[in-house]
């Protein structure tokens, strides 16, 4: 029992910071965030046996929170397509709110869901190809494909604005 | 490699370390300047991304996970009583060993391997690789659109662990050779719903996902269903 409990510290120390970013990035709430990290935590502690390679705690961890968040959508029966961060900007202090650094996370809000997650799982944390398919269970190679195009479009969009601020 | 696929690696993988690539960019100024862009946007997309962690969160974690499990300190009376319980707890256990539900680890396998529940994107495996697992077990079916199947281990036992997908709905389907439940138990953790139940081959547990109400619906006739697509092999 004390090994279960130190280990579940060590979970909670090393990835709670990491979680609750996520959590922000898929919900957009401050206090939905933390909700979403303490279900994953106290799910997490019911089923530690569970994981048996602890290397694998962290896709083990974000598969769990990510599914959290899809109850949470259906019990408020929301398409997850619906997910806008719209609160963002009321929250805007806890960003950096450099002029270049607004307009890419503008950009980053407009992205669909299903290109916005792997790219906060592989830019924020460092998860690879292989990491992100086993945690969304998609081929390899779509994974490859959404961030591919999740860059493109960015690109596009922060293009578009400088255009829009040279004319002004 | 050529341009186009070099631009194509760094947009899906920046940080890829791969030998031909390097050695393409080594040899070309337009991609070298392409990998630098790259670069200079994913460290952007890292500020844009980034947002404070409220103060202590991982000390209200420990507090919530301790305040959800209260512990209290045993005393004399409370020794006994734990005493006097765990003999009676014995006694009706090994009674009743045969019909341990078996729920909990098999739910602790599902939730540890949620991805293989899940995917929209999951296409039916050849009957070979399905009949690869049911071998192991001496069982045999007919049963179509299976997505996954594989020989886990369940509570240090092996079980065969198949997802199949019916219309639009989900199951997963475990047969437990190990155990002989001696009727049908329900299994409900908010989570998942379904079944374990006794069948020729030791146990057949049918399970949904408690949110799609359509597949949960249906568990009843599915249930009946599988329980008899799946069969001891002939002289086994």
């Amino acid at each position: 029992m004390k090994d279960k409990e130190v280990f579940y510290a060590n979970l909670v120390e090393a990835y709670s910071g990491w979680l609750y970013r996520y959590a922000y990035w898929l919900c957009g709430e401050k206090a939905t965030s933390e909700d979403l990290v303490q279900e994953t935590y106290l799910r997490a502690w019911r089923f530690l046996g569970s994981l048996k390679d602890e290397k694998s705690a962290k896709s083990w961890l974000t598969t769990i929170l990510r599914r959290e968040n899809a109850r949470r959508f259906e019990r408020k029966q929301l398409e997850y397509s619906d997910v806008e961060l719209d609160t963002l900007p009321s929250e805007r202090e806890d960003f950096d709110t450099r002029p270049e650094i607004l307009a890419l996370r503008n950009a980053l809000r407009l992205l669909p869901v299903k290109y916005r997650e792997p790219l906060v799982l592989q830019v924020l944390e460092g998860f690879n190809l292989q990491e992100i398919a086993g945690i969304f269970d998609i081929p390899r190679n779509t994974v490859a494909t959404r961030l591919h195009r999740a860059r493109q479009k960015l690109r596009k969009q922060l293009e578009g604005e400088e255009e829009l601020q040279s004319k002004k | 490699m050529n341009c186009l696929e070099f631009r194509q690696l760094k947009l899906c993988d920046p940080n890829t370390e791969d030998a031909e690539a390097n050695r393409h960019r080594d040899v070309c100024i337009a991609c070298t300047q392409f990998e630098q862009e790259i670069s200079g946007l994913d460290k952007s997309i890292h500020q844009a991304l980034s947002v404070a962690v409220p103060e202590g969160l991982a000390a209200r974690i420990l507090l919530n996970r301790s305040l959800k499990q209260p512990q209290r300190k045993p005393t004399r009376w409370l020794w006994l009583s734990m005493a006097a319980s765990f003999f009676a707890i014995v006694s009706v256990s090994y009674q009743f060993y045969q019909d341990t539900p078996l729920a909990e680890p098999v739910l602790a396998h599902i939730n540890h391997k949620p991805h293989e529940f899940y995917g929209a994107e999951h296409r039916a495996i050849g009957n070979e690789q399905l009949q690869s697992v049911l071998d192991r077990f001496g069982i045999e079916t007919n049963i179509e659109n299976v997505v996954y199947a594989a020989v886990c281990p369940v509570d240090g036992d092996e079980v065969a662990h198949i997802v199949i997908k019916d219309g639009k709905d989900q199951y997963t389907v475990m047969l437990l050779p190990q155990y002989s439940p001696t009727k049908t138990y329900d299994i409900d953790d908010g989570m998942w719903r379904g079944y374990i139940s006794p069948h020729p081959a030791g146990a057949i547990a049918v399970i949904a996902d408690s949110n799609h109400t359509h597949a949960v619906a249906r568990l009843k006739e599915v249930k009946g269903k599988y329980w008899s697509a799946f069969n001891l092999v002939a002289g086994i």
